[in-house]
């Protein structure tokens, strides 16, 4: 414990609100004030934590296994982060199988392979002569495949071969990779439905081990923020080709 | 217990995304065998595994379901009232506690009280969301039957039986019907305005009453 804290000039509305009373005018200044006012949101965070021990209160109930099975399965690496939300409406992850990157691998056309197991467990990279990564990226709930992508790093090139990507007027296509990390998807770049795109000079910005690529309808241009803002159409892990 | 206000993110819009991310989780309801309920993590372990969930670990997470669920499926209930909807609460509670856990600052709270913060403004949240934060009781606000005052577990097993005997402490030297509104407005989700009504007083008292119970629980609690 750090030494006693000083008192913000406005704590009893911070404890209000932290206690959920106010309304109206009050509740909309304090709610600008958290934002405005760091001292006033620790005083907010401070009446949080005191009043949370009100819970100690409520006798415990065991809840139904079943929620901890929905819990587990939505315990996504992506959602290890406050950037992920944009995948949450959308169960996009089922898309996400093993199964999927194999067919995808062999659509691309990459697996020489004679043997057809040989897909479903990708090879591990060598340790020289990278080999490019693969992903097919899918609609949610096995929807179709909508494309086939190749991400060779040393020769810094994505290749997006389009399956079944429609264009939408006033609308672009935006490639991302969600790394593994859970941290925030990033925009590898725009892909057209009608031919291959060739991303040229662009090499993963994270460790393709665990990650996926995602598809997402966004404004013309491409996201204004930075991150997916449209549907994500689908999602391919990556694997080693 | 002393708190820091030392600059730090704010856990407010982190610890209570009011209206923020309401987002309702999709209920995902399929079954799995049992599973054990163990609840003899004290608090130092449960800061470890808070620690190792803020990394992203799984098997962390499950301990920590294992280990606190049952508390905070109590707090939803609580506030809910609906089993289903309660349900849905806990999961969105334990997903924010997923993204969130690395925000968890042990010099502010026992992790059970932080946990207890989050799943008390999920509920919040919800029974707002819902339209279900109904005044109950046009009568004396004593006689209402969500008033009735549960005794604090026994023996606190999660690791915040002091920071619970020091507020029990507090809330007894309050005047009773002060404590009473306090205790109503945190498990009910209700605004002075609910809370006037519900109590059948003027707005005034209830505000009054509110704001001295909570400044007296406040020097109380730093004394």
């Amino acid at each position: 414990m750090r030494g006693p804290a000083p008192t913000h000039p406005q704590d009893l509305r911070a404890a209000e609100y932290a206690l959920g009373v106010l309304e109206g005018a009050a509740l909309a200044e304090a709610e600008a004030l958290t934002r405005s006012d760091a001292a006033f949101a620790d005083a907010v965070e401070t009446w949080e934590l005191r009043l949370a021990v009100l819970a100690d209160y409520v006798p415990e109930v065991r809840p139904p296994d079943r929620v901890w099975e929905a819990i587990r399965l939505r315990l996504s690496p992506l959602a290890a982060n406050d950037n992920a939300r944009w995948w949450n409406s959308i169960d996009v992850w089922r898309g996400l199988t093993a199964a999927s990157v194999a067919v995808g691998a062999i659509a691309i056309g990459i697996l020489a392979a004679p043997n057809p197991g040989a897909v479903v467990q990708p090879k591990p990279p060598a340790a020289f002569a990278a080999a490019p990564w693969t992903a097919v990226v899918a609609a949610p709930d096995g929807g179709p495949k909508l494309a086939a992508i190749t991400v060779d790093n040393d020769l810094k090139r994505i290749v997006v071969t389009p399956l079944a990507l429609t264009e939408e007027q006033a609308k672009s296509l935006e490639l991302w990779v969600v790394p593994a990390d859970g941290s925030a998807p990033r925009s590898l770049g725009l892909v057209k439905a009608g031919g291959s795109t060739v991303l040229a000079n662009v090499t993963l910005p994270v460790d393709a081990k665990g990650a996926a690529l995602a598809i997402s309808r966004e404004p013309t241009g491409g996201s204004p923020t930075g991150l997916p803002t449209g549907p994500i159409l689908g999602v391919g892990a990556l694997a080693v080709s | 217990m002393t708190m820091s206000y030392a600059a730090s993110p704010t856990i407010h819009g982190r610890i209570a995304p009011r209206g923020g991310e309401a987002a309702a989780v999709p209920g995902s309801r399929r079954r799995t065998g049992g599973r054990g309920m163990t609840t003899d993590l004290d608090r130092e372990r449960l800061k470890t595994v808070l620690g190792q969930v803020a990394a992203g670990d799984r098997n962390a997470m499950a301990d920590l379901y294992r280990a606190t669920s049952a508390k905070l499926y109590g707090v939803c209930l609580r506030i809910v009232r609906d089993d289903a909807e309660a349900e849905e609460v806990l999961q969105e509670v334990y997903l924010t506690v997923w993204k969130r856990a690395a925000s968890y600052d042990p010099a502010k709270a026992s992790p059970i009280t932080w946990l207890a913060a989050v799943a008390r403004n999920r509920a919040i949240d919800r029974l707002r969301a819902s339209g279900a934060r109904v005044v109950r009781s046009s009568g004396p606000i004593d006689g209402a039957l969500d008033l009735a005052d549960p005794a604090p577990d026994a023996e606190s097993q999660l690791g915040h039986s002091e920071d619970s005997r020091r507020l029990k402490g507090c809330l007894d030297r309050l005047e009773p019907d002060h404590a009473g509104l306090i205790r109503r407005a945190f498990f009910g989700g209700l605004s002075y305005s609910d809370l006037a009504q519900a109590a059948g007083r003027p707005l005034g008292t209830v505000k009054t009453w509110i704001r001295k119970g909570l400044m007296n629980l406040k020097v109380c609690l730093e004394s």
